[in-house]
């Protein structure tokens, strides 16, 4: 527990309160999924921004997406990220995910990247599944950002296993957790940076 | 007919030279600069503002308005000229051939689509644009084959691309980012069977 207590929100490590956030994920539409504001300490989150506004951002492009990421952190330079990808990658934050979300993920077996969306990036409609990815989740370390900047992360209703309309949108404000279940469905997209701030966040897969 | 295109393409000798371009690049590929005669592409973009459309958006594939095809245009389209210039260039009789006109603005876009049909295909498409558009804002069609650079075809109103698509190579378009603003950019895209 004690490397859960360096670096998430005491509000989210009371057993009881974890129990409860099940319900929510699992009552998720129009697929599993949460988002959990002030999740980090605040200290850590405003450490982490900083670390991964130093690392290096590769710009890519493709038919569904534009945007920056930088390389799996496992390999980073920076003592912060490195810290980080080890709290991701520990059991204590698999046991942490279980509680959350009731899908049981291996300590260790992770992707964690940080992305950069500048103005006009953006990531169009999939569904991240590949095999063996169990959450998804996202740590959003943008600052002030609202509704009308875009950018935000849309989950997608589907209709027989195809995406049918756009549903929830999560604004990627400063601090909040996101997490979603991987699967057949979990189609979803990040709207067009329309403004001139950047989008930064830091997430990957758990398997 | 001939007076419709820039008066450089009614030179035998230049479209020969297209042909034989088009022959020995890999994979098969023509672009054409300032295609059509200068009035009659001005006449025809005009006529295409003014075309209703329908929109097509599917979330996984497509968003764009398909719009009707002004008369002008499909005369070309179907003039001895054209498919003449097609024949010469493919080496072959064009039998049949489908087309659809397309207005892409901020937000819209075509994705590859793997349920699409592999293998050889002979694609062609005319970009018209009304006043400025910038590479940056997206709306080009490009032509991406496994994990390599897609080969992309920049979007130059009055330009004409004509390709042979190669094994498992798809085609796509751009997302139009909203730098474009109000811009819009109008492609007719077509299949030559």
């Amino acid at each position: 527990m004690n490397i859960l207590r360096q670096w998430i929100n005491e509000k989210y490590l009371d057993e009881e309160k974890l129990s409860d956030l099940q319900w929510k994920f699992v009552e998720g539409r129009p697929f599993e999924n949460i988002f959990l504001d002030d999740f980090l300490n605040e200290e850590k989150a405003n450490i982490l921004r900083e670390a991964l506004l130093g690392d290096e951002f590769i710009h890519k492009e493709s038919d569904l997406f534009s945007f920056s990421q930088t390389t799996d952190l496992e390999k980073s330079k920076s003592e912060i990220l490195k810290s980080f990808y080890l709290f991701v990658s520990s059991r204590e934050f698999a046991e942490f995910i279980k509680m959350l979300t009731g899908v049981h993920v291996r300590a260790g077996a992770l992707d964690l990247a940080g992305s950069l969306y500048k103005s006009g990036d953006y990531l169009l409609c999939h569904d991240d599944k590949l095999e063996d990815r169990k959450v998804a989740y996202i740590l959003y370390l943008s600052v002030n950002f609202e509704e009308e900047d875009g950018g935000s992360f849309v989950l997608i209703e589907n209709e027989n296993g195809k995406p049918s309309k756009e549903g929830k949108k999560i604004i990627p404000r400063w601090n909040r957790f996101m997490v979603f279940k991987v699967s057949d469905v979990s189609f979803h997209a990040v709207e067009e940076n329309l403004s001139d701030k950047e989008r930064l966040a830091i997430g990957g897969w758990l398997h | 007919m001939e007076n419709r295109v820039n008066g450089l393409y009614n030179y035998p000798s230049v479209i020969e030279q297209a042909a034989t371009s088009f022959r020995r690049s890999k994979p098969n590929m023509l672009f054409l600069k300032d295609f059509l005669e200068k009035d009659f592409y001005n006449k025809i973009t005009d006529e295409i503002k003014k075309v209703n459309g329908i929109e097509r958006y599917k979330l996984d594939k497509e968003k764009y308005s398909e719009l009707e095809i002004p008369n002008s245009l499909d005369d070309f389209l179907k003039s001895e000229f054209f498919i003449g210039l097609l024949q010469e260039t493919l080496g072959k009789k064009v039998n049949e051939m489908n087309y659809s006109l397309k207005k892409f603005g901020h937000g819209d876009f075509s994705l590859i689509h793997d349920d699409e049909v592999l293998g050889k295909r002979i694609d062609f498409f005319f970009t018209f644009i009304e006043g400025e558009w910038k590479q940056e804002w997206g709306g080009y069609n490009a032509y991406s084959k496994g994990d390599g650079e897609p080969l992309i075809f920049p979007a130059e109103g009055n330009s004409f691309c004509l390709i042979i698509t190669e094994g498992e190579m798809f085609d796509f378009v751009k997302y139009v980012k909203h730098f474009a603003g109000k811009n819009v950019i109008y492609k007719l895209e077509g299949r030559i069977k």
